[in-house]
């Protein structure tokens, strides 16, 4: 008869249904039995823009009249002009410097690169600069090195060096106007 | 089918008999028995904790040295976390990155990635209500619910995003990931 059949047969569907319940309870812990906890991830980004510049605040090396032999300084008090660097870059970079066409304007006579000579008075960066602080350089025809980078000065902080300039010209140069180009170079080569 | 001599005999050998009988349910029944087993494999996920996103990553594009920049483009915040449970209990959320942002060997510092829920729709308790709060790298409170809101009610948090590239910070393009952590333990 269907009625005695079902209840004969009941016992092994509940084993069933204990099994799936256990089951069910390890797939998804009970909150009496376990703490939950979800995670969710977003991510999140930036570019950080790449800065590789350098400006001089004054760029006119005005002398004025000189006498033949004897020094002329720019900034003598502190300092004539001052130059900012900024690269974050990440790698090493260097300021070099050099003089162009140093000449008479008139009979464009030239004068000896080596007749102007510069000076940092004052710095921020890092390293220190190249020959120091006391020592005046003199310019080249080719580019020399005045301060090469280091640490902080190559992840983006602005590094200042303050010049001063002097000028010495031979005793027979020719009366007259002269003029050239003082060119800085900041480059990640030496 | 063993006899009832030869289960008498197992006891006797220490065996243990399960008397199941051998033959299969009627279709019915068995029909019966799979859709309660179904029933409670599926329910405890329905009461259990949820948390989701609006997957709105957080993108500052391209940024200068020094500048600061704030994701709140969508009427004062960039995305939305919904959390809800139906557990019963308190529950909480954090917020954490799972490390600083990075490009190669560099990394912005923790403290200029900031985060602030500038709303929710709960009742409970937000941790820094008025104030954005720089990212760490251990799961920081966010909110603690109320016990009201166990019982499956959605709660939605709305964050915005503040970003500040340091003077020094070399170029690059740095990332990370914000870990949204769903809990029941404080």
């Amino acid at each position: 008869m269907p009625s005695v059949l079902r209840r004969r047969w009941l016992p092994p569907c509940v084993a069933t249904l204990v099994v799936g319940m256990t089951t069910g309870a390890m797939l998804h812990p009970s909150p009496a039995f376990a703490l939950e906890e979800r995670i969710q991830d977003l991510s999140a980004s930036v570019e950080v823009a790449a800065v590789f510049q350098c400006t001089l605040d004054n760029p006119h090396l005005a002398f004025g009249s000189v006498t033949p032999g004897q020094p002329a300084t720019l900034g003598g008090g502190r300092f004539f002009n001052e130059l900012r660097c900024r690269s974050n870059a990440g790698r090493p970079w260097y300021l070099k410097a050099h003089l162009l066409g140093l000449r008479h304007l008139d009979t464009n006579r030239p004068l000896k690169a080596d007749s102007l000579t510069w000076r940092v008075v004052d710095f921020t960066g890092a390293a220190e600069p190249a020959g120091g602080r006391q020592d005046a350089k003199p310019f080249d025809d080719d580019p020399v090195l005045v301060y090469a980078s280091q640490g902080a000065d190559e992840k983006g902080r602005e590094v200042i060096l303050r010049f001063q300039y002097t000028l010495t010209t031979p005793e027979d140069a020719p009366a007259g106007t002269y003029v050239g180009e003082v060119i800085f170079t900041m480059a990640e080569t030496p | 089918m063993k006899t009832s001599r030869q289960e008498t005999g197992d006891r006797r050998q220490g065996k243990r008999v399960i008397s199941l009988p051998p033959v299969s349910c009627p279709v019915p029944l068995r029909l019966a028995a799979a859709v309660v087993v179904w029933v409670l494999a599926a329910s405890p996920a329905q009461a259990a904790l949820t948390l989701s996103t609006d997957h709105r990553s957080v993108f500052f594009g391209r940024m200068q040295l020094d500048e600061e920049k704030t994701l709140a483009e969508q009427g004062g915040y960039h995305n939305q976390i919904t959390c809800s449970s139906t557990n019963g209990q308190a529950w909480y959320l954090k917020v954490s990155v799972i490390q600083p942002l990075s490009s190669g060997g560099h990394t912005i510092p923790l403290d200029a990635f900031r985060w602030h829920v500038i709303s929710t729709s709960g009742s409970g308790t937000l941790t820094h209500p008025r104030e954005f709060s720089a990212f760490t790298l251990v799961p920081q409170l966010v909110y603690i619910s109320t016990p009201a809101e166990a019982s499956g009610q959605s709660v939605t948090f709305q964050f915005r995003y503040q970003l500040r590239i340091p003077e020094e910070q070399p170029s690059g393009s740095y990332s990370t990931t914000i870990r949204f952590t769903l809990t029941e333990m404080l």
